[in-house]
């Protein structure tokens, strides 16, 4: 056996040694021996070059893809989050790792400071997470550690994201779950102010579904619903610490399996249903039996194959447009609206999908602000901000925006049809061609959609609409008395004021869709803004599966969000 | 010309310019003045200086690399751009190869430095921890259950 020279060199030499490597080489040399590890672990390049590694900052990575306002970075990730630029993700692989960082594009400050990404590895795999950078909040459900006692359950904490310690004033909230959900739950974390919910359900719906509702400051348990079957939601949001709405099918597909969506039976009924949390039961450490009281429902109706959609004059929610010649006069629809919401949470948008898959394919995005989420925060935050110098703080105005996408008559280009912006109609809502797909997302009053038009190949609209002027209108409405609503002063301001200022009780059968967005009872008032029109189209290579968007950057997630590719708008 | 006394008490005499090459050399030689004394070099021996030398003398006209030089070749340097001949010239046995780079690292010749640090990152690149060990030699001192726990930590780099 001959000599070993490598590790008696003296430690600067090794470590300039490493740092030759690639990073990805660097954790193997750690598994060397011990003279290796105590200089990797310890050696503040080696350290630095792993995590501009990990976040794709290392040269090989770096994607000259034509435009020169993009670059892609690997990161597997779970959960992510854009807010004003402060991209936020928790990875998946083993060890997680949960990173935050300025996005380059914006953070030229004079100091040069908030350049370091931060990222912070952690040796278990979140159930959950949900992460606000605005706030530094992160908040993680983990299976608890091994014993007898909380062999089953899970608990939730919070920690901040640029420093990754646990919040000094959060309690650590522990929940007993179903066995099933250790290995099929499927869970949905959610925080507004002091308020934290989690939603869990097992992904086959077998057994009852459950929403936990607590003070992370308290880790008191507020409340506990639990959703039989057959009506399990699909989805939960807060609209504000003391309402929530839930998605839900009335009735459950045959088949439940909810990424199967093209495939739905049309017999569903998409509804959103709202809940008040009354006060009175937030202090009870055991939970409580009382349930949120319940606020309203919408109902939209099913498209059932054979509905008319004239123009898209349809009576079902899709906007109406000024007739064109290039518009077939009809189009019958077969499926959807399929899956139709779809929630951000940290912008409070919801948006809305629709599919036609027979006869062409309309795909139909709307999104709308809820409500002013900053309304909400915490007065004081008290871990330091990352991105407290950021140039964009969220605007407090309520918006709106929408996308539309349309094929008619299979696959063949010159079917494709574009409606001019200003034609469709006044809601704000952009026709957009594509052969296969869409994928939207939104912030404020942009709404992102990429439309793939062939396998590698897509367009990003964004169009930085111009949010429109509703003049109240009235819902409609049918007798009785509101419950909720306008009784909490606080809430006045909201969405949902405007649906009961009226004074009248919302009974699902009676709302539509269509009045309820043209009336403008279901989404917050919009505001006339004096925001200049501006599109932006970027040809990209993609075949991504999401959009995170805030004020000056769209990320593209792709290939099961394991890159994401940033573009500047 | 220079007169420079290994470790072994071999004597080499070189030219100025061949030894300036070497950052401790020329300081010396600054620090002294216009002098006939021999330079003692007691971290070296004979065979490695001999070798150094011819590095030296090869690129005795390339202009000496300055600080500023240094800073920003940091934030660049790879693994691959190690020049022909520097290639052909480092094509030595483990032992002198290690030899050269404390050579390089005593007398401060950074850029021979660097090829040295470079060839041996070539040969650690995308080799498991036990052919590293094999290919230098290098003792596992870890008990099992550390190194299960090491590679544990680690597995987010192999899917990559």
């Amino acid at each position: 056996m001959g000599y070993d020279y490598l590790t008696k060199l003296p430690g600067e030499i090794i470590t300039q040694i490493l740092l030759e490597l690639p990073f990805t080489d660097l954790p193997r040399c750690s598994v060397v021996c011990k003279t290796f590890r105590s200089i990797v672990t310890a050696s503040s390049s080696i350290q630095y070059c792993i995590k501009l590694g990990l976040l794709g900052y290392a040269d090989d990575s770096r994607n000259e893809h034509g435009s020169a306002e993009h670059y892609s970075f690997k990161c597997g990730s779970m959960f992510s989050c854009i807010t004003s630029g402060t991209l936020a993700f928790v990875q998946r692989f083993p060890p997680s790792k949960i990173a935050s960082f300025r996005l380059p594009s914006t953070i030229r400050g004079a100091d040069g400071s908030d350049t370091l990404p931060a990222v912070h590895m952690v040796g278990f795999v979140p159930k959950s997470a949900t992460i606000d950078p605005e706030q530094d909040l992160l908040a993680l459900l983990e299976l608890t550690p091994d014993g007898e006692l909380y062999q089953f359950s899970h608990y939730i904490h919070l920690r901040s994201l640029s420093t990754y310690e646990s919040h000094p004033s959060a309690a650590i909230v522990i929940l007993q779950v179903p066995k099933i959900w250790l290995l099929f739950g499927e869970f949905s974390l959610e925080y507004i102010g002091e308020t934290i919910a989690l939603f869990a359900r097992d992904y086959h719906r077998t057994i009852a579904a459950s929403l936990f509702i607590s003070q992370w400051t308290t880790g008191l348990l507020m409340t506990r619903i639990s959703f039989p079957k057959p009506n399990i939601p699909d989805q939960f949001s807060f609209l504000s610490p003391t309402k929530f709405l839930l998605t839900r099918s009335l009735y459950d597909p045959p088949v439940p399996d909810r990424r199967d969506q093209i495939n739905h039976s049309s017999g569903e009924t998409p509804t959103i249903e709202i809940y008040t949390i009354s006060h009175n039961s937030s202090l009870n450490p055991l939970g409580s039996d009382l349930l949120p009281t319940h606020a309203a429902t919408f109902m939209l109706p099913a498209m059932q194959s054979g509905i008319l959609v004239d123009g898209f004059r349809c009576e079902v929610g899709v906007p109406r447009v000024a007739p064109t010649s290039a518009l077939p006069r009809t189009c019958t629809g077969g499926h959807g609206p399929c899956w139709p919401f779809f929630t951000l949470p940290k912008n409070r948008t919801l948006q809305f999908y629709f599919y036609w898959d027979h006869g062409g394919t309309v795909f139909f995005v709307r999104a709308s602000t809820l409500l002013d989420y900053n309304k909400y925060r915490p007065a004081q935050t008290p871990l330091p901000s990352l991105s407290s110098s950021s140039p964009n703080p969220i605007d407090t105005h309520a918006d709106a925006g929408a996308a539309a996408l349309i094929n008619i008559g299979g696959n063949d280009d010159s079917n494709l049809i574009t409606i001019p912006w200003r034609e469709w109609g006044p809601h704000n809502t952009r026709l957009l061609d594509s052969r296969t797909g869409l994928y939207g997302g939104s912030y404020g009053s942009k709404v992102g959609c990429l439309a793939t038009l062939h396998a590698n190949h897509a367009i990003i609209r964004v169009p930085d609409s111009n949010p429109y002027s509703l003049n109240g209108g009235e819902a409609l409405t049918e007798g009785g008395t509101a419950d909720g609503g306008k009784a909490e002063g606080v809430e006045s301001q909201d969405t949902w004021s405007t649906l009961d200022h009226k004074g009248g009780d919302v009974r699902s059968r009676d709302v539509t869709w269509t009045s309820v967005t043209l009336k403008g009872s279901l989404f917050m008032e919009d505001v006339y803004t004096s925001l200049p029109y501006r599109e932006t189209i970027k040809d990209v290579e993609y075949d991504g599966v999401g959009i995170l968007m805030d004020e000056e950057s769209i990320i593209l997630l792709q290939g099961g969000y394991d890159v994401f590719r940033v573009y500047t708008l | 010309m220079v007169n420079l006394v290994t470790s072994d008490n071999e004597s080499f005499t070189v030219e100025k310019a061949v030894a300036s090459r070497s950052v401790l050399i020329k300081n010396m030689l600054e620090d002294v003045g216009e002098s006939d004394q021999p330079i003692p070099l007691p971290n070296v021996t004979a065979s490695v200086l001999k070798k150094v030398l011819e590095y030296c003398d090869h690129h005795k006209n390339e202009p000496m690399p300055t600080s500023e030089d240094l800073a920003a070749e940091d934030t660049r340097k790879r693994t691959t751009d190690i020049g022909e001949w520097d290639q052909k010239f480092i094509q030595v046995d483990q032992e002198m190869l290690f030899e050269i780079i404390l050579a390089a690292n005593y007398l401060d010749i950074k850029p021979l430095l660097d090829v040295g640090c470079k060839t041996v990152a070539n040969m650690i690149k995308g080799k498991t921890p036990e052919e590293i060990r094999k290919l230098f030699n290098i003792v596992n001192d870890f008990t099992p259950e550390e190194e299960a726990q090491i590679k544990k930590e680690n597995e987010w780099a192999e899917d990559r």
